[in-house]
Formats: structure tokens, C-alpha cells, sequence
């Protein structure tokens, strides 16, 4: 038995079998919930050794397995990393039924998932790009359900996706051997090009970020939110990857500017999009865009001052995200089984007959724009005040963009309760659907009140970047 | 066998069969193409990879249009029909595959003194890849159009990367991003006249 075997095969295998089950749905939720969370918490608790003791038996335990000349490695400094992956997704999988996703979401993502732990796993690390392509290739079935045509949205995905591993490649094989400053400043131009093309094309950044609006009206919101979630978290992994490896990269300050940059820009524009959109799933690809802008501020953070509080607060930025996005999609799940398009002349009204999820849905938009009790206020908070001591202006700019998504998420409040007739309250919500969403609305209200009982779990997650964050 | 000396008819050939991947509506000439072009991008692979390592490269491409060609073939054909060919269409195609070889022949030098472990012909035929297949993706968002560009893409890459890189988890996965890519191609171009089964 090895830490990929566990981590890696084992979902595989689960996967396989469930596509076989995909007709029956609860089971599938059931059994893929059960699984992620167990892998979540032997992740989290299983402890370092080198052999394991069941009953009678004594079964070795190693953290690497090889392949075809290659290694897999999940050392324990891994593992938050890892338990963090297995914990969303069983928070995912547990609404699956609620959510009325394809039958083939939980099969495939934990395809998914297998391949992105493969991805932290593999060494040179820089392989990562090739199952991360393999990952963006199996998200298509699940992203595109059988019946639909595909539209622009997916094709410009599964291109952007495929263009931009083979320049992450051609930055690894010009990385090989440059353990030291390299002299040339050709070489530096070059390998930033290299670098912004592949980042720039993998993780949406403006302005490669057209695919995602387009694909999040397309696409089921639960499964795109998934998908939203997971990749560019396994492709961030990557960018910690080759800062991790290469101690000169760090050191460049075009890294770290093209970093702050990046992120102001995508703030920005996705803020000021997000305010004049009619489609309530494009509201959420762009709070996704502005997501991914604050990530790179906190990257950008890491490399100049603090690094291991700024690599923590990167990673604590992940869990808020994760349960919005949940409660957001799954809200939008509640509401395309009335109005599947989702427009805003569609949906007006509504919220007087879906009330808690007219309520979740701009709770959780009001948490991804950093309103204040809220989950995703206190790291906002850390974050604009470190960046506001180095680039005043560019922590202007940063707030400009979260109160473009504010006002987005009061005017889908305001459409949502907009009715020409006289105001009748119902709940139409199922029983399931009203106790996941107010679960998951609890939870960012909590996060938002206590979130000290939340980052002692997160403290080690930087661990899986031991050179980044000694 | 001496590969080395089959580099430029390969270099040619598969100029012509990413140009008729450029110009062609027909799906049984494309496919035809694809599986000329991966006999270029297999002998190209060869200068560096024994052949029986780089025929990998042969094996998957010919298994992606076989999938492709399959997928079509239960759809008769792809589901949208195309507007009628025009001269115009024709010769537009035709200077803007004459321009991206141009292009390539003039850039293949400039990419070999980047890049010393690759073979000038490698250079020019991975850049004529690259060029035309970003051309394909640039001009349609067709599922087929778009796996072929990508499978055109990927492929140029495939020469230039052959060459800096023998590992065979490499091999294995990039086999399987091309064979991914074709099955993807298929199920796009089949979703719309599949059914979700309920429960």
C-alpha cells in the first residue's frame, strides 16, 4: 500500500465503478460522499509511519509509488493539501441529488480529482500540466450533458486548456539545469513569456477569461461551479510548484509585478462586468475571475513580505470560495428547474416563492465581494491591508472590483424580489433543498463570525511548498 | 532505416495534409489527412526516438481519426451542414496555408538556435503545425474543426517536445491527451442527439 494508491488509484477505481451505478443517483451520492470524506480525514489524521497494523496483519505504508520510470509521491507535508481537495468535494457530492446534476458528475469528478492529486503528486512536478489536460479533457461530459450542443463557451475551454499546457512544458524543459540566477536577461524575457502565456491561458487571466461567463451560462451551474473550483486550484498548484523549485524564480520582480497585475486587472473587470450582467450564472463566473485575481494579490504578497502568512491566507482564500461557490451554484440549481435560462426577466419575482434560495444565493455573492460578517471578509480584510502598506492604489482599485460584485449581487436582490403583484411569501423549495442551502448559508455567516475556529485546521497547508515557505 | 533522409518528404507531407485539414469540408478527406499528417509527425519523431518508440505517435493519431471517423459515420457526417464552397473560401484557405509555411520556413531557424537539440526539418515541420492548426482554431468553433486544430496544434508541439524529452510516462500521456482529445471531438459532435436516460 502507498499514498498514491490511497489517494490517487483508489478514486480512480471508485469512479470507474460508479459510472456503472450512474442510474441510480442517491447511491452514487451517497458512496462518492462517504469515500471523498473518508479520504479527507485519513488525509488530515493518518499518521506518518511506515507500516499499519489491522488486526493480524501488518501492511507497509510507503508515500511514493513508480511508474513507468516516474515517481508519485504524497509526503505528509502533502497531505493538507489533499485532505483540502477530498473536503470539498464531499461537500459537493453530499448535494448532488438536491442540485439534480448529469448522472455522470460524480463519476467523472472523481476522475477529476484523481488525476489533480496524481498532478500535486508527480515528479518533476512540471508533469502536472499534462494530467491537469487529462482532468480538462474528462470535465467535457460532465460540463456538456447528453441532449445539449455545445456551444462557444466549451470550445474556447477545452482550446484555451489544451494551448496552454505545451508552453508550461517548453518553461520546464528551459528551467532544467538553472538552479542558480540565470546571467542572460534574453533568457529571463523569454521564460516570463513562456510563463504568461501558459498561466495566462490555464488560469483565465484577462484576457483569456472570455471562456468562463460563456461556459457558466452553457453548462449545469453546480458542475461548471465544481469544475470552477477544482482546476484552477490544481493549476495554482503548478504556479506554487515551479516558485517551490526554482529559489531565483522568487527573486525575479517581474514574477511578482506580473502577479499584482494580473490580479488588479482581473479584479477590475470582472467587478465592473459583473455589475451590468443579466444572467445570473455570469455573475458567478465573473465573482469566480474576481476570486482568482485576489489569489494572485496574495501571491504577489507572498513573494515580497511575509511569505508564510501570505502562502496561508492563499490557501484560507480557497475555503470561503468553496462553500459560496457551492451555495451560489446550488441556489442557481434550485432555480433553472423554474427558469432554466436563468435571465434576469426570467427569474423576476421569484425570490418571493424561493425565498431561502433568493436569500442564499446573495449571501453568497455578498461573501465572494468581502461584505463585511460575512466568510469571506476577514482574509479580504488581511489581504487589502497588506497590499494597501505596499500599493495603496492598487488596494483602491482591488475595492473598486469587490463593490462592482456588491452592487451585482443587490441588483439580483432587487430583480429577484421585483413583482408587479401583490407580495404572497411561499416556500417552494424541497425539504433537502431548504436544508442544504441554509446549511451552507449558516456556514459563511459563522465563518464570517468565528473564523479563528477555522484557520488553526489551514495552518499547514503552505507545508506542501517547503523551499517557498521554509 | 535511416529516418533522417525521410525528414523533408515528411516535412512536405505534412504541410500538405495540415493544408488540406485547412481547406477541406469533407469529413473522409480530413480524416485522411489527419492520419497523413501523424505519419509525418512519426517519421519527424524519429530522428530522435527509435522508431519503434516513436511509433506511439503513429498508433494514437491513426486510433484518434479512427475515433473521429467512427463518431461521424454513425452520425452521417458532421450534424451541421456547411454553407456552399466558393472560390473565395478556396483561395483564401489556400494563401493562408502558403503564408503559415512561409512563415514556418523563415521562424524554423530563428527556433533551432532556442532550441539546439532540434533537427532544422523538426523545426520547420513542428512550426507548420503549430501555425496551421492555430489557423483551423482561429476560423471555427465547429467540435470537429476544433479537435482537428488542436490535434494539429499538439502535434507540432509533439516534434518540438520529442526532442528535448524521451521519457515514456511523457509518451503515455501525451498518446492519451491525443486520443482524449478525439473522444471529446466525438462526444461533442454526438451530444445533441443523445439522450439522458432517467432513472
Amino acid at each position: 500500500m502507498s499514498a498514491p494508491v490511497l489517494w490517487i488509484a483508489f478514486p480512480a477505481v471508485l469512479g470507474v465503478i460508479l459510472l456503472f451505478l450512474r442510474m441510480r443517483v442517491t447511491l452514487v451520492a451517497v458512496l462518492g460522499t462517504l469515500a471523498t470524506l473518508s479520504l479527507a480525514l485519513s488525509a488530515w489524521f493518518l499518521p506518518d509511519r511506515e507500516q499499519f497494523t489491522l488486526g493480524p496483519w501488518t501492511v507497509p505504508f510507503s508515500d511514493t509509488l513508480n511508474l513507468l520510470g516516474r515517481s508519485f509521491t504524497l509526503d505528509p507535508a502533502d497531505r493538507s493539501v489533499v485532505a483540502l481537495i477530498f473536503l470539498m468535494a464531499a461537500l459537493w457530492f453530499g448535494a448532488v441529488p438536491v442540485a439534480r446534476t448529469g448522472h455522470n458528475f460524480i463519476p467523472l469528478a472523481l476522475g477529476m480529482i484523481s488525476l489533480f492529486t496524481a498532478a500535486i503528486a508527480v515528479e518533476p512536478f512540471l508533469y502536472a500540466a499534462l494530467l491537469i489536460e487529462i482532468g480538462v479533457l474528462l470535465s467535457i461530459p460532465m460540463l456538456i450533458e447528453p441532449g445539449r450542443r455545445a456551444g462557444r463557451g466549451i470550445m474556447r475551454y477545452l482550446t484555451f486548456q489544451t494551448l496552454g499546457m505545451p508552453f508550461i512544458l517548453l518553461t520546464g524543459w528551459m528551467l532544467e539545469g538553472v538552479e542558480t540566477s540565470p546571467v542572460e536577461a534574453s533568457f529571463v524575457v523569454r521564460l516570463t513569456l513562456l510563463l504568461g502565456l501558459g498561466f495566462g491561458l490555464l488560469l483565465a487571466i484577462f484576457p483569456f477569461y472570455t471562456w468562463l461567463p460563456l461556459l457558466a451560462e452553457e453548462a449545469h451551474p453546480y458542475v461548471a461551479s465544481f469544475v470552477f473550483l477544482l482546476l484552477p486550484g490544481a493549476i495554482f498548484v503548478l504556479v506554487l510548484g515551479f516558485l517551490d523549485e526554482y529559489a531565483w524564480l522568487r527573486e525575479v520582480p517581474e514574477i511578482s509585478t506580473a502577479f499584482r497585475w494580473a490580479g488588479i486587472l482581473m479584479i477590475i473587470t470582472s467587478g465592473l462586468w459583473s455589475m451590468f450582467q443579466r444572467q445570473l450564472a455570469r455573475i458567478l463566473a465573473y465573482a469566480l475571475i474576481l476570486e482568482i485575481g485576489f489569489s494572485f494579490l496574495a501571491l504577489n504578497l507572498a513573494l515580497s513580505e511575509r511569505t508564510a502568512l501570505y502562502l496561508g491566507l492563499f490557501f484560507a482564500l480557497q475555503v470561503p470560495r468553496g462553500l459560496s461557490l457551492g451555495v451560489w451554484s446550488l441556489a442557481l440549481s434550485v432555480l433553472r428547474q423554474e427558469a432554466p435560462e436563468l435571465q434576469f426577466h426570467h427569474i423576476q419575482g421569484l425570490g418571493m416563492r424561493f425565498p431561502i434560495t433568493a436569500g442564499s444565493l446573495v449571501l453568497a455573492n455578498l461573501t465572494l465581494a468581502g461584505l463585511p460578517l460575512l466568510a469571506g471578509f476577514p482574509l479580504r480584510w488581511s489581504l487589502l491591508d497588506g497590499l494597501a502598506s505596499s500599493d495603496p492604489g492598487a488596494a483602491g482599485w482591488a475595492l473598486v472590483g469587490s463593490l462592482g460584485l456588491l452592487i451585482a449581487g443587490l441588483r439580483t436582490l432587487m430583480v429577484l424580489l421585483a413583482s408587479d403583484q401583490v407580495p404572497a411569501w411561499f416556500l417552494s423549495e424541497s425539504l433537502w433543498q431548504r436544508s442544504f442551502l441554509l446549511m451552507g448559508a449558516a456556514a459563511l455567516l459563522i465563518l464570517g463570525l468565528f473564523p479563528q475556529w477555522l484557520l488553526p485546521l489551514l495552518v499547514d497547508l503552505p507545508a506542501a511548498f517547503q523551499q517557498l515557505a521554509p | 532505416m535511416n529516418v533522417e533522409s525521410l525528414a523533408v518528404p515528411a516535412v512536405i507531407l505534412i504541410f500538405l495534409s495540415a493544408s488540406t485539414l485547412l481547406g477541406s469540408r469533407d469529413w473522409r478527406i480530413c480524416i485522411a489527412a489527419l492520419a497523413l499528417q501523424y505519419l509525418g509527425i512519426t517519421l519527424l519523431v524519429g530522428i530522435h526516438w527509435p522508431i519503434e518508440e516513436a511509433a506511439v505517435k503513429l498508433l494514437a493519431g491513426w486510433m484518434a481519426g479512427a475515433v473521429l471517423g467512427l463518431a461521424l459515420i454513425s452520425l452521417h457526417g458532421e450534424p451541421e451542414p456547411y454553407e456552399s464552397l466558393t472560390i473565395s473560401y478556396i483561395m483564401f484557405r489556400a494563401l493562408l496555408a502558403v503564408l503559415a509555411g512561409l512563415a514556418a520556413y523563415s521562424i524554423g531557424d530563428s527556433l533551432v538556435e532556442w532550441i539546439p537539440e532540434i533537427a532544422p526539418p523538426q523545426a520547420t515541420g513542428s512550426l507548420v503545425l503549430i501555425g496551421l492548426g492555430l489557423l483551423h482554431l482561429g476560423l471555427t468553433t465547429r467540435p470537429l474543426r476544433v479537435t482537428l486544430g488542436l490535434l494539429t496544434v499538439l502535434g507540432g508541439f509533439e516534434i518540438l517536445y520529442a526532442a528535448l524529452e524521451s521519457s515514456i510516462l511523457v509518451a503515455g500521456l501525451l498518446a492519451t491527451i491525443t486520443l482524449g482529445l478525439a473522444m471529446v471531438g466525438a462526444y461533442l459532435m454526438a451530444a445533441p442527439s443523445l439522450e439522458e436516460v432517467e432513472e
